[in-house]
Formats: C-alpha cells, structure tokens, sequence
C-alpha cells in the first residue's frame, strides 16, 4: 500500500485515484482588468466522484482558490462559495494585488472530520479505504494553472503603446515602411523623410494611426500568434504576451480571422478613422 | 532608461558572459565589465529613456542612502517614493535606472564587485531568475519591496491589529535586519502571503528575544518549518488566527530544535 506524506489520499495526486477521476475547470477563468483592480469570474469546478461531491454539495466539504503573483508578491488562500447553486463567482482583487503572471489552484478540503469512501479511490489501495479525513484535510486539487494580468496594456492609448513602437529606419536606403517584429516592442520603421513628416502629428491625430498603422501591425502578429509553426519564432517577446493575452482576457476566439481579432481588439479603427475626418472636415 | 535600453544592456551583459566563460578570460579586463568599476555611473541620452511618473527627485536622498544598513535605506527610500505601487514598482528597468545612475554610488559599496563581478551585476545592477527572486536581489528594488510588504500591515490585514505599533516599520526593520532573512521570505511563495510573512517575523522576533541563536541559522529553520507544513496543511493554516499560528510554528520550532 503506497504511503502518503500528506493526511488523506487526494484527487489530482498521481496515484491516488483512477485516472478517470477528474476535479478540473470545465471553462476558463474570466478576467476583468478595471481601474481599481481585476474582477474574476470564476466557473464551477467539477468533480466526478460521486462521494466527494456528495460532500460538497452538502457543505461538507468546500472549495478553495489558492492565488498567487509573484510579481506583485501577492498570494492567499480564499474560500469560494457559490451562491444560490450559480455556477459562477466573481472575486475582486484591488488594483496591485495581481500583476502579469498570476498561478492558481483549487483545492477541495474537509470542514470537520468524515468517513469517506470514495467511488474513484485508486484500485491499488481501494481495498485500504474507506478513510477518516480531519477538518481542513485537502482532498482534491486541480492542476497549477496561471493567466496574465496585464494592468499596462491599452491598445487604445495612442498608437505607439507598449506593443508597438514607430522609429526612423536606420536603413537609410530604405524608402519603403518595415516592421520588425524581433524585438520587445514590434517596430514600425519609416523612411527618414517619411519619419519627419509623421512627427508633426500629436495624439489627436491616434484614431487615424489605428487604422493606418496599428491595425495593419495587429493582424500581421495575431497571424504569428495564431499559426502554431511560428508562434515559437516570437512568443519569447513581450508584445507576443500582451496581445496573447489581450485575446483571452477579451474572449476572442482566436477561430476568428486575423483582420477580425485585431478590428475587435482595436474597436473598429477604421469606423473610428472615418469619425474623425468627418469631424475634421465639419470643423474646417 | 528604456525597456529597449534595458533589454540591450542585460543582452550585452549576458553575452559577454558567456564570452568570457568560453575564453576563461579575466572579467575585470572586458570593456563592459570594466565600467562598473568607475566611480560615475551611466549617463543615458533621451532617445534611451522613459519618463517615469513619480513625483520625487531620486537624486534628493542619494547622500542619505546608508549601504551599512539596509534598514535605514528601505525606510528612506519607501518613504521617499510616495505613490510608487506595485504595479510600477514591477518596471524591472525603472530599478535598473536607479542603480546604473542616481543610485550607482550606493549599489557599487552595497554590493563590492570584488572578483566575481558578472554575478553581481546581473543580480543587483539587473534582474535574474523569476519576479519574485528577482526583485528581492536587485540593489534598489529589494529595500523598497521589503518595506512595502511589511510597511503597517495591521492597517492591510484585519487580524494583524494584535500587532499594531507605534513605528510603522516595526515589521520592515525585523526583515531587513539580515540578507539572508529578506531572501528566505520574499524568495517563497508563502513569503507572498501577508499574515504568513508577518506571522514568520512575529515569530523569528520572538525566538530571537528568547534564544541564543544566529539570525542566518534562525531564518533558515523557520524557513524549513514553514515549507514542511505548508503542503499537507495550507487550508489550514491560511484559517488560523496569527497569534495560533504563531504558537504553531514556535511550537514547530521546539520540535526542530
């Protein structure tokens, strides 16, 4: 009989269950980046066996979200209750509590002392088991899993954010406009001369650089993020991560075509563009 | 200065490194390397930097940044740089600004380059490793973290008001008052948690005031305590109440000892 160094067998350990039990997420953790900090939908995480979630169900059990960001040096240990049998729960984490890669896990653990046999217990010790689980006893876990809190990314910032930037070409016998997609930021290079003329330009002018620039940009990399060939070629660059990570946080389907992630991304540039040349014209 | 100046430097860096490893040349020899050793640090032109939105002059506390006592100068600089969160203060290059520029006087004596500089300057000029470990090494960024983290936790954390204090760095003094104290925390995943972190130093404080025992030695078996009840027991350590918790790890601590 194996020996455990922890109090009671537990689902999601290897080993101590058959491999068709399950405690997972059966849809993805919502993000929603506000101002003064992140709200997370939580869906109902599912367990199929059916002693355990006989205890859960009468209270016996409960389930908890451990979360942690190590760049903001932030973790706890919260208890999830759904409330009315929803099968979402919304946590609010104040701004600074969760920032760029936050991991979390869910665990399933006793609220006072049970007999429990379990239905899926692994065939290896099932003739060991019922077992005696003390209060607090964790009795399942999901996987480590992570998203991305990207509080600095706001494509509607200006059109150069922290994804992109707009340099001169050093290539000073370019006369054509590069991207260079190598590097942190993606770099739009413009032509010497052509660089002048775009510097006369203040923020005002940002919706016309949506859709003249951006969006173009956009959907060049949403094309590298989404083709599983060359994702390898950029992901290790900051901007593969935001604008990743901008897709999931905004429930794109990335089945979409390319043009369509970044025009949902970007709002619509083009209608944009147009709104403000006619208000443009008005006003001359 | 710039992510891209950041990226650029960090990437010379780590290729010199590499250089050097493959030639076994003298670090001290290199071009690079050399410029850490000067007494003036970087000068950065506009095109290679950023302006950050902190209303504060850096250079306003340089004379009064002691490197003899980590203390003094987590409580400066966290005091000094009001409205600085934690959001800016995970901009690796905002930190890396100060110790290659206003702040470079202070890291060169904090942290003695000594003979084996490339280390050095990658961990505290720069950032290695993972955020959380990253942060607690570089010269700067490690002192206001530390602050930060136990700057008044009683006003944070409803439970921690047993500890309340006159002195609003009650708990940051404890912290800094050793390296190896400041890496065994922030370096952990539970050194994240506020009520276990303030829990650690309300405990490594008391133990300290009843035995005779070194601060290094001490912070490296609570350490050891912490991980070991951690995996079985973190539900149920995350619902104690601090001062059962402490009990618990002073009680830990009996058995290890």
């Amino acid at each position: 009989m194996p020996k455990f160094l922890y109090p009671c067998p537990v689902l999601g350990n290897e080993d101590d269950y058959r491999e068709e039990a399950s405690f997972l997420l059966k849809e993805k953790l919502i993000l929603d980046i506000e101002e003064d900090g992140v709200k997370l939908t939580i869906p109902k995480p599912k367990i199929n066996d059916n002693e355990l979630n006989k205890y859960l169900k009468t209270g016996d059990l409960s389930l908890f979200l451990e979360i942690d960001s190590p760049a903001s040096f932030f973790h706890k240990v919260l208890e999830i209750n759904f409330k009315n049998n929803e099968e979402f729960c919304n946590i609010f984490f104040p701004y600074g509590d969760l920032n760029k890669k936050v991991f979390y896990t869910f665990f399933i653990a006793s609220n006072k002392g049970l007999i429990i046999n379990p239905q899926l217990i692994s065939e290896q010790i099932k003739d060991q088991f019922s077992f005696r689980a003390n209060e607090k006893d964790i009795l399942a876990l999901t996987d480590r899993d992570s998203f991305y809190v990207a509080h600095d990314f706001d494509p509607y910032s200006g059109y150069e954010s922290n994804f992109i930037n707009v340099a001169e070409n050093d290539n000073l016998k370019s006369k054509d406009t590069e991207v260079d997609f190598h590097q942190n930021k993606i770099t739009v290079k413009i032509p010497k001369a052509e660089y002048e003329k775009y510097q006369l330009f203040d923020k005002s002018y940002d919706k016309i650089f949506h859709s003249s620039i951006v969006l173009g940009v956009l959907t060049q990399a949403i094309s590298y993020i989404c083709d599983d060939d060359l994702r390898e070629e950029f992901e290790e660059y900051n901007w593969f991560n935001l604008i990743n990570l901008t897709i999931e946080a905004n429930n794109i389907e990335k089945t979409n075509d390319n043009f369509s992630i970044a025009n949902k991304i970007l709002d619509n540039p083009i209608h944009r563009g147009f709104d403000f040349l006619r208000k443009s014209v008005e006003e001359e | 200065m710039s992510q891209s100046k950041y990226d650029e430097l960090f990437k010379n860096l780590n290729y010199i490194a590499d250089e050097i490893k493959e030639t076994n040349s003298n670090p001290k020899n290199n071009y690079f390397i050399k410029a850490y050793y000067k007494e003036t640090g970087y000068i950065f032109d506009d095109s290679e930097t950023i302006k950050a939105d902190i209303d504060f002059d850096p250079l306003s506390i340089v004379e009064k940044l002691n490197p003899e006592s980590d203390s003094d100068t987590a409580e400066l600089i966290h005091s000094s740089f009001i409205g600085l969160d934690p959001i800016g203060a995970s901009y690796k290059f905002f930190w890396s600004t100060l110790t290659h520029r206003e702040y470079w006087d202070y890291t060169q004596k904090r942290w003695p380059l000594k003979d084996s500089p490339i280390n050095i300057i990658r961990a505290r000029w720069f950032f290695e490793d993972s955020d959380r470990n990253a942060f607690s090494r570089n010269a700067i960024s490690r002192l206001w973290w530390s602050a930060n983290l136990t700057f008044k936790p009683w006003e944070k954390e409803e439970s921690l008001k047993i500890f309340e204090s006159e002195d609003p760095y009650k708990y940051t003094k404890i912290l800094t008052s050793s390296s190896q104290l400041i890496q065994d925390i922030l370096d952990r995943k539970w050194g994240s948690n506020l009520i276990f972190r303030i829990c650690f130093l309300e405990a490594f404080s008391r133990i300290m005031n009843k035995k005779e025992i070194s601060k290094t030695k001490l912070s490296s078996k609570l350490s050891i305590i912490f991980r070991a009840c951690l995996i079985p027991d973190i539900i149920l350590l995350a619902e104690k109440e601090p001062l059962a918790l402490i009990n618990y790890i002073e009680e830990a601590y009996e058995g290890l000892a």
